[in-house]
Parts: structure tokens; C-alpha cells; sequence
């Protein structure tokens, strides 16, 4: 059984902040155990002029898949500011790698057990390790748990070398990544002013 | 002695030791005494540096107290979790430790005991923000202390010659945010990048305390290994060049000196105060001082 959470109505309030907002539900697991009634109550209690368009799909975390989804809901994504995804981690990170406009997540990945379906269409450049407390909104949907080797929730630790990490000179530094997206969409305010710690 | 009273009324000196591998280390006290003068301000003691494993920085930071020095005692996230870290803290509290740096400290496979768990429970950023939740009284997870609360001045890290001043600047208002007081660079090798740096910190944070971090450079070799690895440092040619000139000056150490204590004189005018990382060369500080004319 793969558990998400939706996230906290307000939170998702503020990060649509009136913008227009495309919409994907993923439901491509046999076994999720997503709360479908929820992000329906959500999206009901939106304006109409908020939500451009939501499309139900499978499997967003396949690279495949989801260009094919960009390409085929163009029109509509064309019309929106930014993408909101209820999936897991994966997905939301292998959408935002293709995607021109601002994504954020809905959700909390939270566990699996039992299940490994994720491994055989995943992306695998991107993993999830159920935190159970999604980052992903205010480090520009690039997971820093799963790709910084300190886990850093607050900056970049300097390290990096020609872009590359000071553990692993294979691996881009996570960090700056996620800093270039961050300024291409100029959304430093909510890291800014927050001091993340992790919830174990 | 409490460095947030000595910034802007002196030119503040500190001088960083690393703690041997080892737990003799009454000796080294008179090491220090002999070469870590009055005009050393505050002797910053390294949490096992490198992630190599080491006498610990609050020992020793205790040892210096006991001794007459004023230890900066520097804490990373990689060995301890919030509860060891916050409980760490109040023992150096009661040991009559201020000062402190926070960092978030390398990770263990550059270091001597490759397979540790690295904990990172917490980042340089979460552990200023607890420290100065621990002086208003409050661990970090909202839990009044009991008596009065410590005092601290807080010290962080920032690199000024990195090839990305952008994140270096964006993380250091997150921990001026979070509480940091005061700060120690990256070793400084290009006066002309720092002072442009300087111009940032001063358009974007006003008076905060700054610390350029300064080395006596060994050798060719040195100079080129630590331009290859090591993070956020940027040897230019021309001070290669100079090390590469006359052999013998460069292994004495005479031109390391002189390099940095022109570096010192051109900076001087822009920062609070210096912080001497010798790496080994602990006998030359004297000497780099006498030179910086300070």
C-alpha cells in the first residue's frame, strides 16, 4: 500500500495565491492510497477562475509519460501560471524536471510499505524516501533529502566545485539547482523566512 | 570575554588550533601560551575537523578557559543530533564558554572513518536558530530551561571568494535571521573579490561583524592542491607565482608570510578583524602579526 496525505487546505491556499493553476491527480499505482474525496472538497472550495483545467492521469513519475501529458493537456497548461500535483514525491520531481511553469505538490509521501511498483516506471534520477513532510514547495521541487548527501533543508553548504557536489564529483549539487530554479522563478520568500528542521 | 563587546571597538584577532588525536593534550597549553600572545583576541578550537576524529573542541575549549584564553568553541551538525548538540551547549555554558561557531561541518567520507552515519540532523542555519532559542531561554522544542538562560556570541561561516556568492549571500541572510552575530571566512586570497563581497554584506546587512579568514601558504604544492580541493578557495597565479620564485624563501615560510600579511594590510580597512587559520605554522603567527603591523 502506497500512502499519500493531502497537504493542509491552507497551505495549498497559499501557494496558488490566485494564480491559475493546472491540475494533475496521479492515480497510476494499483495499490495508492490517496485521499480522492479530499482533493476533490479541495479543489470544489477553489473559484472556478482559479482552476484552468484537472486531469486524472497515470504514472506522472515516468519521464515518458509525463512529456506525453505536457504535449497532450498543452492548450490548457499553456493558460495556467502553475502546475499543483497530488502524487508522490517522484512524480512531482520528474514533472517539475520537464515542466517551463512553477510546480508544486500537494501532497505528503508518507510510506510504502510492501510495495516496490515505483522502481519499474520511476524516473530513477529522482527518489522519494517518505519523509512524510514534503519540502518540495520551498526547494523548487528538487528533493534535497534524496540528493544532498547532508540532507540540508536551509542552503547549500558550499561545497560544490564546477557545480558538482564535494562528495561526489559525478553529482550536481543539489543545492544549486535548486537555487538557479528558485531564481528563475524568483520564489525565494517562503525558504527565506522559514528555518526548516526535519521531523523524524 | 564576549566578542559581541570587542567588535568595532578593536581590530579583533583570532586564531584557530586543531585538537590532536589524542587525549594528552595538557602540553600543547604551553605551545599556545608561548605563541598565542595577548594580541590574540579568542583561539577558535575545530569539532573534529576534516571528519577526522580528534580531542573534542568542547574539551579542549574548557581546557583554554581554564588557562586564561577565550575559546571560540566550534559545534558541526555531522556527529550530533539536536539533543546532544543543545545539552553540548549548556555543559559549555557552565564552563564559562561565549563564543561559539556554527557550522554544519563535513561530511564523514572526507574524513578517517568513512562509514560513520552522517547525522546532519540539523544545518548551520537550524543549529544558530536553536542556540539563540537556548539564550532566550527555550530549547528547541519549546521546553522552558530552568534558571537564567546563557549567554552566547554567535558566530557562522561564509565563503566570499566562491565561484556562488548568489547562495553564499542567500544563506547568510538565513542565518543572520536565525541569529548569527558574527562571521568567519573562507581564507581570504584576493583582497580585490573580498572587498566586493564586503560591498554586498554592507549593502544588504549593514554592520555585521566580519572576520577574514587568513593562511601563511607553504608551498607550490600546497597552494595548487588546495585551489583543486577545497571548497570556496580561489589561490590566483600571481600569488603562485611568487611561491614559485625562490624556492627556499617559500619552504621557510618567509613568503607565505609576507603574502598574507599583504593580504592582511589590504583588507584590513574593510573588515573587524582576522582569524588565523596557521595549519601547523602555529609558530608564525607572532612573526604574520609583526609583519601585518598589528
Amino acid at each position: 500500500m502506497f500512502v499519500l496525505k493531502v497537504k493542509k487546505q491552507e497551505e495549498i491556499f497559499e501557494l496558488i495565491n490566485n494564480k491559475k493553476t493546472f491540475v494533475f491527480i496521479c492515480e497510476g499505482c494499483n495499490e495508492i492510497f490517496l485521499y480522492r474525496e479530499e482533493i476533490t472538497k479541495f479543489l470544489d472550495s477553489l473559484s472556478k477562475e482559479n482552476i484552468i483545467d484537472t486531469k486524472i492521469v497515470d504514472y506522472i513519475c515516468n519521464p515518458e509519460y509525463i512529456k506525453n501529458y505536457f504535449e497532450i493537456f498543452k492548450k490548457t497548461i499553456d493558460l495556467s501560471d502553475i502546475i499543483l500535483i497530488f502524487s508522490c514525491g517522484v512524480g512531482v520531481q520528474t514533472a517539475n524536471k520537464i515542466s517551463n511553469l512553477p510546480v508544486y505538490t500537494g501532497c505528503d509521501t508518507l510510506h510504502i510499505p510492501g510495495y516496490k511498483g515505483v522502481e519499474t516506471v520511476a524516473d530513477e534520477n529522482y527518489d522519494c524516501i517518505l519523509c512524510g513532510n514534503c519540502y518540495l514547495n520551498y526547494t523548487a521541487n528538487i528533493c534535497p533529502l534524496t540528493s544532498c548527501p547532508k540532507e540540508l533543508l536551509n542552503g547549500p553548504c558550499g561545497g560544490a566545485k564546477n557545480g558538482k557536489c564535494e562528495i561526489d564529483n559525478k553529482k550536481d549539487c543539489s543545492w544549486e539547482k535548486i537555487f538557479e530554479k528558485l531564481k528563475k522563478y524568483n520564489n525565494f520568500e517562503k525558504i527565506k523566512n522559514e528555518i526548516l528542521t526535519r521531523k523524524f | 570575554m564576549i566578542l559581541k563587546d570587542i567588535f568595532f571597538k578593536k581590530f579583533v584577532i583570532t586564531a584557530e588550533i586543531g585538537p590532536p588525536k589524542s587525549w594528552q593534550v595538557e602540553s600543547l597549553i604551553q605551545q599556545y601560551k608561548k605563541y598565542l600572545t595577548e594580541k590574540i583576541d579568542a583561539i577558535n578550537v575545530t569539532d573534529n575537523q576534516a571528519s577526522v576524529m580528534k580531542f573534542g573542541s568542547l574539551g579542549m575549549s574548557i581546557l583554554l578557559k581554564q588557562n586564561g584564553f577565550e575559546p571560540i568553541y566550534q559545534i558541526t551538525c555531522r556527529d550530533r543530533n539536536r539533543i546532544a548538540l543543545q545539552s553540548d551547549i549548556l555543559n559549555a555554558a557552565f564552563f564559562g564558554i561565549q563564543n561559539l561557531l556554527l557550522l554544519t561541518g563535513d561530511h564523514p567520507i572526507v574524513g578517517d572513518h568513512k562509514n560513520a552515519k552522517p547525522v546532519f540532523d540539523l544545518d548551520s542555519v537550524s543549529l544558530i536558530y536553536t542556540v539563540k532559542n537556548l539564550m532566550q531561554g527555550y530549547d528547541l522544542a519549546g521546553n522552558k530551561l530552568s534558571g537564567e538562560p546563557p549567554k552566547f556570541c554567535i558566530g557562522a561561516a561564509v565563503a566570499p571568494e566562491t565561484e556562488y556568492l548568489d547562495s553564499q549571500i542567500f544563506k547568510m541572510e538565513k542565518k543572520i535571521n536565525a541569529g548569527a552575530e558574527f562571521f568567519q571566512t573562507q581564507l581570504v586570497f584576493n583582497p580585490e573579490k573580498f572587498i566586493k563581497f564586503i560591498n554586498i554584506v554592507r549593502k544588504n546587512f549593514g554592520k555585521i561583524p566580519i572576520m577574514a579568514g587568513i593562511t601563511i601558504l607553504k608551498s607550490v604544492n600546497m597552494a595548487k592542491f588546495m585551489n583543486e580541493n577545497i571548497p570556496g578557495i580561489n589561490i590566483p597565479e600571481s600569488i603562485i607565482k611568487q611561491l614559485e620564485l625562490d624556492k627556499e624563501k617559500t619552504k621557510s615560510g618567509q613568503k607565505g608570510l609576507e603574502i598574507a600579511a599583504n593580504i592582511i594590510k589590504d583588507i584590513k580597512p574593510y573588515c573587524e578583524g582576522i582569524h588565523i587559520m596557521p595549519l601547523g605554522w602555529i609558530n608564525k603567527i607572532p612573526q604574520l602579526l609583526s609583519l601585518a603591523e598589528l
